[in-house]
């Protein structure tokens, strides 16, 4: 079956049409590559996998669904600040219904279902490392334009981070793209609204500082959620520095029932910065979210100590001795606000 | 109505007051009602005399300079306890009452309310009859006032009566400040798909070639030289 290829698939600009003979001569240089063809598609859906064994990959161990379960009973889930008031564009009158029992009910677990929704955590992935393949040198080419140029596949039905993003060089080369080349060209074909082009001010190091001050962590997070990917190392800087700050200042409870206080927590587990968190956790009476830490702990560490905890019959309390005496980087605070908690426990028991 | 009115017929009065408590000195502000300008008049006041003398000490800020101040001292008049006599806790648009030819306001407003550092008018806008305020990204206090709390948006100009040029300022500065991230603004909410980033999430059907790839993988196993000469099976095409 025949089909006319400038319709779709191409983003040539210089192909004009297949018998002029510098867009020819460029044409075959793309279809001759030194690469295959099967082999370049290939590594450019499957080239996000690097293991090596000295690197532990923290996307492998976040998607997991035993970590996904413990965070999410982390998290909390307080319907008043999941569904806080929000300015609205387009705001519209208040309605009122009229519902049975059986409706109500109905009407209730879709708003739970929403919430849920809305408490999706933004993936964790290690930082991308540019691998830049030359795909073809051809010297003939050199100097066909003053500029280089970047193409895109626009192809229906591929993932925006699957497409295939090459460049040709002044001097003729073919290759696939840098990494800033790639986020420009999916900005501009594949546009996110809310994403900027250049970096907004907002996250260069001294305006970060002066947010951060103010407490507006969840404008940042969101933020850096919309402008960057997930693996992007401007987002693993802001998402860091954060997290580092939050726990400098103990205000955890900013984060808890929105998104991103399960990336926050796998932060903290894997870099074991878990103390302040555990001692906030216990001020407030949460024992089973300390305790599900300690099972976090145990998944991403399994060689230390926590590794070989049973944590199935034990009392949580025994538990939380033991990580203070075996693994804790500051006791002192665990231990005292352990002993509160105690305390507290005790006089509710005695009261009522 | 009235008293709104009469509020905005005594604001020239109210500068001097703010400028004074800012002890800046002025040398040019025309609007002096207690000073007495006018040589003593003759011994007899007729009414055409009392007219006169009336229509001496009548001033419109027209002609008079406008020259707005640097940011650090608008950061300060924010806070000052003049911004709190002359505005209290109304936004600074609130009392100021636009002239009207017809019996409606048209939706538009004018262009500008000063020239060459001259005011051209004798009414200018809420931003332009005060010199200390200015409207800049670090000036969240100011800008804040021209955003709607429910919606977000900027506040239409028929509601504060903004010329035209400090309306295409507050748009730059709004911008900035979010940019800066000084304006807090409802950040829209982004979903995942969490199989383009875990690849082991992906079953093997979703792994299917681009429309681009099985062209250049037909043509590389056909050894083409001519594109007109490709054809394409329907499953090929009809794969994504």
């Amino acid at each position: 079956m025949h089909f006319k290829i400038e319709k779709f698939t191409f983003c040539f600009i210089t192909f004009g049409g297949p018998k002029t003979d510098k867009g020819n001569r460029m044409f075959r240089s793309v279809i001759r590559p030194s690469t295959c063809v099967r082999c370049l598609l290939n590594r450019i859906q499957y080239s996000s996998t690097s293991k090596s064994k000295s690197e532990v990959d923290p996307g492998a161990v976040f998607i997991r669904k035993d970590v996904q379960d413990l965070l999410t009973n982390i998290t909390g889930f307080d319907l008043s600040r999941i569904f806080r008031t929000r300015t609205n564009k387009n705001l519209d009158r208040i309605v009122y219904k009229y519902l049975t029992d059986k409706q109500l009910k109905e009407e209730k677990e879709k708003t739970v279902e929403r919430g849920r929704a809305k408490l999706q955590m933004p993936p964790i992935l290690t930082e991308a490392k540019e691998n830049v393949e030359i795909l073809e040198k051809d010297e003939m080419l050199g100097g066909f334009s003053t500029s280089k140029h970047l193409f895109i596949d626009i192809s229906l039905g591929v993932p925006i981070r699957d497409r295939l993003i090459v460049a040709r060089d002044v001097d003729g080369t073919l290759r696939t793209a840098t990494l800033d080349e790639k986020r420009r060209m999916r900005q501009i074909y594949f546009p996110i609204s809310g994403r900027e082009l250049v970096m907004p001010k907002m996250f260069e190091e001294e305006q970060l500082e002066k947010i951060l001050e103010r407490r507006d962590y969840q404008l940042i997070l969101d933020r850096a959620c919309i402008q960057f990917e997930p693996d992007e190392s401007e987002y693993i800087r802001v998402t860091h520095r954060t997290f580092e700050h939050i726990d400098k200042t103990n205000s955890y409870d900013v984060l808890r029932s929105t998104r991103h206080f399960g990336p926050m927590a796998f932060y903290y587990v894997w870099f074991k910065k878990v103390d302040r968190l555990m001692s906030d956790m216990l001020s407030r009476n949460l024992i089973n979210d300390a305790v599900s830490l300690l099972q976090l702990y145990a998944i991403i560490h399994p060689d230390s100590k926590v590794g070989t905890y049973e944590f199935h019959d034990t009392n949580p309390h025994r538990l939380i001795e033991a990580f203070i005496d075996d693994e804790a980087r500051i006791p002192d605070l665990l231990s005292e606000t352990f002993r509160q908690y105690i305390r507290k426990n005790q006089q509710a028991v005695s009261n009522g | 109505m009235l008293s709104s009115r009469f509020l905005s017929l005594r604001f020239h009065s109210l500068i001097s007051v703010h400028r004074a408590c800012l002890s800046i000195s002025s040398t040019h502000h025309a609007a002096k009602p207690a000073a007495p300008e006018t040589p003593a008049e003759p011994a007899a006041p007729t009414a055409q005399s009392a007219q006169l003398a009336h229509n001496k000490t009548k001033t419109s800020l027209r002609g008079t300079p406008y020259k707005v101040t640097d940011i650090e001292t608008s950061l300060r008049y924010m806070e000052s306890d003049a911004y709190k006599t002359v505005y209290g806790k109304d936004p600074v648009w609130k009392n100021y009452v636009r002239n009207r030819t017809n019996q409606r306001l048209p939706h538009y407003t004018r262009d500008f309310c000063a020239e060459e550092g001259l005011y051209i008018r004798g009414n200018p806008c809420p931003i332009c009859r005060d010199e200390y305020l200015l409207l800049d990204y670090r000036n969240v206090k100011l800008l804040k006032q021209f955003v709607n709390d429910h919606t977000g948006e900027i506040e239409p100009v028929l509601k504060t009566s903004i010329c035209q040029a400090q309306l295409r300022n507050l748009r730059v500065a709004l911008r900035k400040a979010y940019d800066f991230g000084l304006m807090p603004y409802e950040v829209p909410f982004r979903t995942y798909d969490y199989r383009d980033y875990y690849p082991e999430l992906r079953e093997e059907k979703d792994r299917t070639p681009s429309l681009l790839m099985t062209i250049l993988q037909n043509i590389q196993d056909q050894k083409l030289t001519n594109l007109d000469d490709l054809t394409l099976t329907d499953e090929q095409l009809h794969a994504t």
